[in-house]
């Protein structure tokens, strides 16, 4: 579905991404780990066409990005906070997004029926703008913006991060659940390597934009990772 | 300790995203500058030749007499305009510096803004050109620190006055009915006024009253802003109840309907899309000043048409998509045509347009021939500046702040660039010159029926003009997409 070809990010002297070729099949939920600076936020980037690759590209569906727009009809995403609408309501903001999907209403109060245990009362009718929630919660709200109209690829940038415990949990179940509907395509980048063996069934290893390691899930998994970043820290941090 | 918070404020100052838009129009702001600062000065050294020639009165007697309501005015702008700086003191609320040290710079920073000292163009000129005319040179050193601490009187009122909106609405518009039973002859303030400021000068001492009151004020500011030091008091912005609302006739418009619905909850919640609609809503008195001598051509009359029925357009459609720049990455990634996100930005800009022209019937009562100019002037702006406005907005890369209300005078955050600055020519001298041509060779009603031809075959053209707006739209949106990343 997804085709990563030879593309390249470069920044002055700096090579932040350098990729020769990555397929993503449909279906998949995929994994992006690394540290800071590995390339992950600007390989989504790239991938939703909000930065140009310096050389190569991307295509969804064998349609390259920058060339059509199309793939706004499978894609949807929440990178970070620049995809939220502080002057907005939660309710607003979902009816907003469910209108550009084509989704009444009705439709998506129906559809967010099923997210009253994850928003734990806190978002739903609770009178406030976005830019008024905290952190977690305007996290909630963007992660469930980007499920509203079940599009067929989900690209969550540290979904994970500044979730509570229970929220985190949540959330790793959700993405279970969606993901074996086998037209869901989820591409989740994370920090937590732990979280990421849990709900990927492959992970991609990026270090200093080049990819380090393609695994396809096994309870070996996260001990290969912890032992790949425990080699990075040098013994005399240690 | 303040030097040191001084070279923190001349860092945001310089390493301020706005300001290092380009050298042409840091060049252009310069002269604009320096322009308004030589009308101050000249205005300054000229008032007092021209109430003594023109009206035959004493030009001090004069000035204090219609003081009062300048400083209404003033008051009211900086109501509107002057915000207490508190936002960038929170980081150093944990460090190493005491309470009152903050306070206190926070406080002496209001002093360093224009309003505080941008009169000061007018003043000392005036006080010089007094001087020089047998005015008594203590009297008038008195006068000057009376009417500056005034000035800072109103400082510190606004401080104090902040967020409470309907106390400076009231007094306002207790103000303008003063104002005008004063016009009508019933009930005259400006003897008032006269007797107050003018005693300045006049009564040794008198000018010590507003020093005090400053002072006593200054004391309350302090002692408030102590209160009120603490993150979720005073220095938290203030968080509206949120309300989930929406206009339903709108969604019969589709996704048009969807985006204009959220451009009214943008105006209606955003400090800074506010400020602009009101400053919209000001351009509708724009043409009270044809009255004045440069307006007597019609060259320049219809500058005013444009300008009154133009205000939403200038101050909000000039800066799309900036509006939606704290979110532009969200926008670039729904299924949404760029051409029907321009379109709902049009159809506002247009009803907006259509709206002034209605309000500015009350131009009737000065004359219809004025009212036929400001129509023609509304016409232009609908079928021909709304699309320039957009494209113009195109190369417009100036993040907005939402939620805080926009700068006043030189830190202002419009989106003012060179090539903006370039779409004036259609946007104004082209029907300017037209008008003006016709009406010389044919008459007032050709005039305004060419000026509403030019309007209909813009507005005839505008699928062809959007595609064209649609398309530096796109050539421009990854540089776009990274201005509004990195401010």
């Amino acid at each position: 579905m997804i085709s990563v070809q030879n593309i390249s990010k470069i920044y002055g002297e700096k090579k932040v991404l350098n990729i020769e070729h990555l397929e993503i099949p449909k279906g998949e939920t995929f994994g992006l780990v690394g540290n800071n600076g590995a390339g992950k936020t600007t390989l989504f980037s790239c991938l939703l066409d909000l930065i140009e690759p310096s050389s190569g590209s991307i295509s969804i569906d064998q349609i390259k990005v920058n060339e059509s727009e199309v793939w706004k009809n499978k894609v949807s995403a929440f990178i970070d906070e620049s995809f939220l609408i502080g002057y907005l309501t939660p309710e607003e903001y979902f009816y907003f997004l469910g209108e550009l999907r084509g989704q009444n209403k009705a439709t998506v109060d129906e559809f967010l029926k099923q997210f009253n245990d994850f928003f734990n009362g806190e978002i739903l009718n609770a009178k406030k703008y976005i830019r008024d929630l905290s952190k977690g919660n305007q996290k909630k709200v963007g992660i469930v913006g980007a499920l509203i109209g079940k599009p067929e690829m989900i690209v969550l940038d540290e979904p994970f991060a500044n979730l509570d415990p229970s929220t985190q949990i949540k959330l790793k179940n959700l993405i279970r659940v969606w993901s074996q509907d086998s037209n869901v395509t989820f591409l989740i980048s994370s920090h937590d390597l732990s979280h990421t063996t849990e709900v990927c069934n492959r992970i991609v290893v990026l270090n200093k934009g080049e990819v380090i390691k393609d695994i396809k899930t096994n309870p070996e998994t996260l001990r290969e990772l912890e032992n790949f970043f425990a080699e990075q820290v040098s013994p005399m941090e240690l | 300790m303040f030097v040191k918070l001084l070279r923190l404020e001349i860092k945001s100052f310089f390493r301020n995203p706005q300001f290092g838009a380009n050298l042409a129009m840091k060049i252009l702001m310069f002269f604009m500058m320096a322009y308004f600062s030589v009308i101050f000065v000249v205005l300054g050294l000229g008032f007092h030749y021209l109430v003594n020639e023109e009206f035959h009165q004493d030009s001090l007697k004069f000035f204090s007499r219609y003081f009062i309501y300048y400083w209404i005015l003033d008051l009211l702008i900086r109501y509107f305009l002057q915000q207490m700086p508190t936002q960038n003191l929170k980081p150093l609320l944990v460090q190493n510096i005491t309470k009152h040290k903050l306070i206190q710079y926070s406080i002496i920073k209001t002093f360093t803004h224009f309003f505080n000292w941008g009169y000061l163009l007018f003043l000392i000129p005036f006080a010089i050109s007094l001087i020089l005319n047998d005015y008594s040179v203590l009297g008038v050193l008195m006068f000057s620190i009376g009417i500056l601490f005034t000035f800072y009187f109103s400082n510190f009122l606004n401080i104090l006055l902040n967020g409470k909106t309907a106390v400076v609405v009231s007094v306002c518009v207790v103000f303008a009915a003063l104002g005008g039973l004063e016009y009508f002859n019933i009930i005259r303030i400006s003897e008032i006024s006269e007797k107050i400021f003018y005693s300045f000068y006049a009564v040794p001492g008198a000018f010590l009253i507003p020093v005090v009151l400053t002072s006593i004020l200054a004391y309350f500011v302090y002692k408030t802003f102590t209160e009120r030091f603490y993150l979720d008091k005073g220095l938290e912005t203030e968080k509206a109840e949120g309300k989930t609302e929406n206009i339903e006739f709108l969604n019969k418009f589709g996704v048009t309907g969807t985006f204009i619905n959220n451009d009214i909850r943008l105006l209606k919640r955003s400090k800074a899309a506010k400020s602009a609609a009101i400053g919209g809503i000001m351009f509708l008195f724009y043409g009270l000043l044809s009255q004045m001598d440069v307006y007597s051509s019609d060259f320049m009359r219809f500058f005013t048409g444009i300008f009154v029925t133009g205000g939403f357009m200038f101050m909000f459609g000039q800066r799309v998509p900036s509006w939606d720049s704290s979110y532009y990455p969200l926008m670039m990634t729904q299924n949404v045509p760029y051409k029907q996100y321009l379109k709902a930005k049009w159809t506002l800009v247009v009803l907006a347009t259509a709206v002034s022209m209605v309000l500015a019937l009350f131009y009737v009562f000065i004359s219809w021939e004025l009212y036929f100019v400001i129509f023609a002037g509304g016409l232009y702006n609908i079928g021909a500046n709304a699309y320039f406005t957009l494209l113009a907005g195109a190369y417009n890369k100036q993040s907005i702040d939402l939620n805080t209300a926009a700068k006043s005078f030189g830190g202002g955050k419009n989106a003012f660039n060179l090539r903006t600055f370039l779409m004036m020519i259609p946007q104004m001298l082209v029907p300017m010159a037209v008008f003006a041509v016709v009406k010389y060779f044919f008459g007032m009603f050709p005039a305004v029926a060419a000026i509403g031809l030019l309007g209909l075959i813009g507005f005839l053209l505008r699928d062809k003009i959007f595609d064209r707006i649609v398309k530096v739209y796109k050539s421009e949106k990854y540089s776009t997409l990274k201005a509004f990343k990195e401010s």
